[in-house]
């Protein structure tokens, strides 16, 4: 009886020790199978920007480095957020908000909305409220922390979660030093991402889908860390070729219909209204 | 001998953990007068701070200071609607629905009728107090 016992609390340990194992980057740190749905790789995720200018070079850096990922391109959008402090979601994108959100518990979130497994769309907040401090007014976290909660978005989870334990070297691992330059000058820096986050977003987006959920980016916009400008940007001089093939012109050419093919059936129509020559003294061309 | 021994005092324990009781048999606090008044039987100085608000959260909070610690404490209409907005958090304490939190210390979180209390931070004398309030954490680091 005695010995049975012992079998059964060894096992319970055993699987209790398993359980409480923090990840250690090896294994998976996919948020539920959670993903963009699109029908290509790679593709381009926009980041709109509503961050203060206090943000703009972290935000320019977590861009360039998730998009070193060879599925995932990100690009900086004008955002469409009106009050950072709401932080709404725009379709098809991820807006990137900072605001004083108060002495609430946290330095950033990152939440997504979904359709089945499907993200839809995103944002983050990142809380001045703390960043304004001189412990948290750093490079370092600001670093660590806007690259966290960006890459949560492509549906990225934690490596690990303990605050206190040595540095994984990647933004998506807790850590109360996001440098490694605290305790141990041996100590990885937590501010970036890592190869397996590269290879976790690799294995997320590995299978395709049948329809997209991601925002086609119609303007131009510099993939990786630079301010793009967005569909809404109207007064933004674009040409015609990211609308893809002319199919249509009437209305002496005022009039034009572009499509861009996405493969596997998808394309999107652009109908163009050009503004009327007479009135803007330009021939009307380079707005839309 | 051993065997009996072993499952009779381990069993306050697994009946409190599953049933989030107070360790010990003490009468639940299920309100925030009654956690304040809990805390200061246990020889903490509890004060309200100020309110908190949490986008992912239904309700409002208040903030109780206690020295350099501090709680969140989120009081719903009922115990029903507590039970709802914990079962959107996470086992880990770090998710709550679909959203992220980067939380600036070790999330625990406790729930007991009304309450929905947060602590974040490694003060285990209040973690103490706080499962003899409250039940031990329902999520958490």
């Amino acid at each position: 009886m005695w010995f049975r016992w012992r079998q059964v609390v060894g096992t319970g340990l055993g699987l209790a020790l398993l359980i409480g194992l923090p990840r250690d980057g090896i294994g998976s740190h996919s948020w539920g199978g959670y993903h963009w749905a699109r029908t290509s790789n790679p593709f381009t995720l926009q980041l709109g920007d509503n961050v203060s200018t206090a943000w703009d070079l972290y935000l320019d850096v977590a861009s360039s480095d998730w998009t070193l990922s060879s599925v995932l391109d990100t690009t900086i959008v004008a955002g469409r957020v009106t009050n950072p402090k709401n932080c709404k979601p725009t379709s098809g994108r991820v807006e990137v908000c900072s605001a004083r959100y108060g002495f609430n518990g946290w330095l950033g979130v990152a939440s997504i909305w979904i359709s089945g497994k499907h993200i839809t769309q995103g944002t983050v907040k990142l809380n001045d409220t703390y960043f304004d401090t001189p412990k948290y007014n750093t490079p370092a976290w600001r670093l660590f922390v806007m690259c966290q909660e960006v890459g949560h978005t492509f549906g990225l989870d934690h490596q690990d979660e303990n605050f206190s334990n040595g540095n994984l070297g990647s933004c998506m691992d807790y850590t109360s030093d996001p440098d490694g330059t605290l305790a141990d000058p041996d100590q990885l820096s937590n501010e970036r991402p890592n190869q397996h986050d590269y290879d976790q977003i690799g294995q997320i987006y590995t299978h395709l889908d049948s329809s997209t959920t991601v925002s086609a980016l119609l303007a131009s916009g510099r993939s990786g860390g630079g301010r793009g400008t967005s569909e809404t940007d109207g007064e933004a001089s674009v040409g015609t070729g990211q609308w893809g093939k002319l199919v249509r012109s009437t209305n002496r050419g005022r009039t034009e219909i572009y499509e861009l093919e996405l493969g596997k059936g998808q394309k999107i129509v652009t109908f163009v209204l050009w503004a009327d020559p007479d009135i803007d003294g330009n021939g009307g061309k380079g707005r839309k | 001998m051993i065997t009996v021994i072993f499952t009779w005092a381990l069993l306050p324990v697994c009946v409190s953990a599953l049933a989030g009781l107070p360790a010990g048999g003490a009468k639940a606090i299920t309100d925030y007068a009654g956690l304040v008044e809990h805390l200061r039987g246990a020889g903490f100085a509890p004060r309200f701070e100020e309110i908190v608000e949490q986008p992912f959260f239904s309700v409002k909070g208040k903030v109780l200071a206690i020295g350099d610690e501090h709680l969140q404490v989120f009081e719903y209409p009922t115990p029903e609607a507590a039970s709802a907005e914990a079962a959107r958090i996470s086992p880990d304490g770090m998710t709550v629905g679909t959203t992220k939190v980067h939380w600036l210390g070790p999330p625990h979180f406790y729930r007991s009728g009304k309450l929905l209390v947060l602590y974040l931070g490694t003060d285990k004398g209040l973690r103490r107090a706080l499962e003899s309030a409250l039940g031990l954490q329902f999520a958490g680091q």
